[in-house]
């Protein structure tokens, strides 16, 4: 009995052993398997990153080459231009659609420009590969534009990159406000009074904003904060009233974490000041080193200008605290001190910058009601007080702002038509440009009582107030509490552009502006640069 | 007895292989990581406007000293990638006209103690 349960015992080892071994020999080649295939994956994965980037750079390279010899470069269709779209179809996704969308006007028949040679002549270079990788690169002019497509190749692996090369106007690209403290609660938008006589209440900033001390807004629990400003805002702190009351902070953390990166904290280890002072820093960094003055002691006319001098208007010696005046219109700019005025005709300004600063107090316009047609590209600096006593619209902007029956279509809307109009204004092709800033002095937007537009401020355009020695730098209002509430339109300011401001309204006299709207420019074009800005590399997209 | 054998062998081998794949899953989560954060100082360095808006090389070599302490001070950090920081950023010219740079960074892994190598072309023209 002993023995055959020995027999039994020993009969089972064996079998149990061979289906260890079995198991022991599939785990070890699963798991060799899996080491090896990662192993290749990772390898996979640096070559395709190595590729993305070096054709990355290649674009970056190219661009650069073709726009230092823009022109000169003989066209020849590109046969590849094919394989690439394909190559872009095979990559998943709704986007790739998007993307041969973008392409339609491109395919084998289109003449390009080859910079391959140029591009493999600098291919020892490390940023290029060091002369391991196939580069290839060429360039399309689709339109007013240059559509860039490079490759990098290593064996059968390629990567295809593609820029886009378009007009820039340099300069700051910089939110619908920016401000270091701001005295006003940023209200939602709303309207009251019916069809037949419409009240609009409350603010808009289409766009983001900076507001470094601190940001009160008021919405109702059916609102979000980006019914207020639609791009979110950087500042030390928000307060938020909901209703009417004020929520806590507990509240408020709530309510940001439903809507992840609208507020951004600013830097508490920075100051409000010094942000201020980087803000102003970077502006007269675009200002002109070089400068031409005139003095107006004479009536003239300004029958050239370069682009990167500065024409300074000063009043004579004699006159102490001089009292400008200055009225753009389609003939272009004039600059008086009584009776001397500067004419600087619009044909000089058509297709590049004038810079302009006037030194002292001055007047733009002499009516709240009329409108400054600005033609032409301007950057006007004021050593002073600058009072706005007009409105100032942009040529391209100006149906927009007075529709030709005294009606303005942009004015005391609702947020809905406010949002549709201002889609459509961002999308007009820009061919004026403004700058405005006080230095040393405060902005003074003025408005009057009248029949019709009842207290409407449209001023289109960059506009800066920076301080200078502790003078300056603030947004004031004037005029404001005379203006009729009752009938017709609420007061309001509509702002196309920027403001950039120390502090806005601290008099706190804009508590009888019922409505502010404020639109950042897409692409910010008020800023010194030829008429239609310079080519650059506005961005690459990789595959 | 020669069963035994073939299985300790085997068992060694296994414990080899899973010590392996161990290491190998390390590695590979430090080589995904690194090549994430190079993702991201590339792209940083690319749009890093102040970098953009210099005029020659002493003014791009200034901005790089200032991007080290950027990237590692907050950057990466704040990314989530705490164990890899910028080591070494220089630039040089590309061509000679001094408006095209080649930007080569160091990555240093500080868990895996290795660095790695890479390099952005950028145009201040």
């Amino acid at each position: 009995m002993l023995w055959s349960r020995y027999d039994r015992n020993k009969g089972f080892a064996l079998p149990m052993t061979l289906i260890l071994l079995t198991f022991g020999a599939f785990v070890l080649f699963a798991a060799s398997t899996q080491l090896n295939r990662t192993s290749q994956k990772m390898k996979n994965y640096k070559t395709s990153s190595s590729l993305q980037n070096y054709a990355t750079n290649a674009v970056d390279t190219a661009s650069h080459i073709f726009l230092e010899n823009i022109g000169t470069y003989d066209l020849a269709p590109w046969d590849g231009v094919e394989e690439f779209k394909s190559h872009i179809l095979t990559r998943g996704g709704v986007e790739k659609y998007y993307w041969q969308s973008f392409l339609a006007d491109i395919d084998s028949s289109v003449d390009c420009a080859n910079l391959t040679e140029a591009i493999r002549a600098l291919s020892a270079d490390p940023g290029l590969g060091g002369d391991e990788y196939t580069l290839e690169a060429y360039v399309y002019q689709v339109g007013g534009r240059y559509t860039i497509v490079a490759s990098a190749q290593i064996g059968d692996r390629k990567a295809y990159a593609l820029g886009l090369i378009s007009y820039v106007r340099g300069g700051l690209m910089i939110p619908a406000i920016r401000m270091a403290a701001l005295n006003r609660t940023l209200a939602l938008m709303n309207v009251t009074g019916g069809h037949g006589n419409p009240k609009v209440h409350g603010d808009l900033v289409y766009g983001s904003a900076v507001v470094l001390n601190g940001l009160t807004i008021d919405m109702t629990s059916t609102s979000t904060p980006s019914d207020i400003i639609t791009g979110g805002v950087t500042g030390d702190s928000l307060a938020v009233y909901e209703d009417g009351d004020e929520l806590d902070q507990e509240d408020v953390n709530e309510l940001l974490e439903s809507f992840p990166g609208w507020y951004t904290a600013s830097d508490p280890n920075i100051s409000s000041d010094d942000v201020y002072n980087q803000w102003k820093a970077e502006y007269m960094e675009l200002l002109p080193d070089a400068s031409y003055t005139v003095v107006l002691s004479k009536d003239q006319t300004l029958s050239s200008m370069e682009e990167n001098v500065m024409v300074v208007v000063k009043a004579p010696n004699n006159v102490s605290d001089p009292q400008f005046q200055a009225s753009f219109s389609d003939e272009g700019l004039e600059v008086c001190l009584g009776k001397n005025c500067l004419d600087i005709p619009e044909s000089l300004t058509s297709s590049a910058t004038l810079s302009i600063q006037i030194a002292g107090d001055t007047v733009f316009g002499n009516d709240p009601h009329k409108i400054s047609e600005v033609v032409g590209h301007y950057n006007v600096s004021v050593l002073g007080n600058a009072t706005i006593n007009t409105n100032i619209v942009l040529d391209y902007q100006y149906d927009y702002v007075n529709n030709g029956n005294g009606n303005s279509p942009v004015g005391n809307k609702t947020k809905n038509v406010s949002e549709t109009i201002i889609s459509n204004m961002l999308g007009e092709e820009k061919s004026s440009s403004l700058m405005l800033a006080t230095i040393g002095g405060d902005m003074i937007l003025k408005f009057e009582k009248g029949n019709s537009t009842h207290g409407n401020k449209s001023l289109i355009g960059s506009f800066f107030s920076w301080k200078e020695e502790g003078k300056g730098g603030d947004v004031l209002f004037s005029g404001l509490e005379n203006l009729d509430h009752g009938n017709g339109h609420t007061p309001q300011l509509f702002l196309f552009g920027s403001l950039t401001a120390y502090s806005f309204d601290p008099d706190g006299d804009a508590e009888n502006l019922d409505s502010f709207v404020a639109v950042a420019d897409s692409s910010d074009s008020s800023s010194p640069g030829t008429g239609n800005g310079r080519l650059s590399l506005i961005g690459i997209q990789t595959w | 007895m020669i069963a035994l054998a073939i299985l300790a062998g085997f068992l060694t081998m296994g414990f080899a292989l899973v010590i392996a794949h161990k290491k190998m899953s390390m590695e590979v989560s430090r080589v995904s990581e690194i090549e994430a954060v190079a993702n991201l100082v590339g792209g940083f360095i690319r749009q890093d406007r102040r970098l953009l808006d210099c005029k020659d090389e002493e003014g791009v070599s200034s901005r790089l000293n200032e991007l080290i302490a950027i990237l590692n001070d907050d950057y990466i950090s704040n990314s989530g990638f705490a164990g890899t920081e910028v080591s070494t950023i220089t630039g040089s010219p590309l061509i000679d006209d001094d408006e095209i740079y080649t930007i080569s960074f160091k990555l240093a892994d500080n868990l895996a103690r290795r660095e790695e190598a890479y390099h952005v072309v950028v145009s201040i023209r």
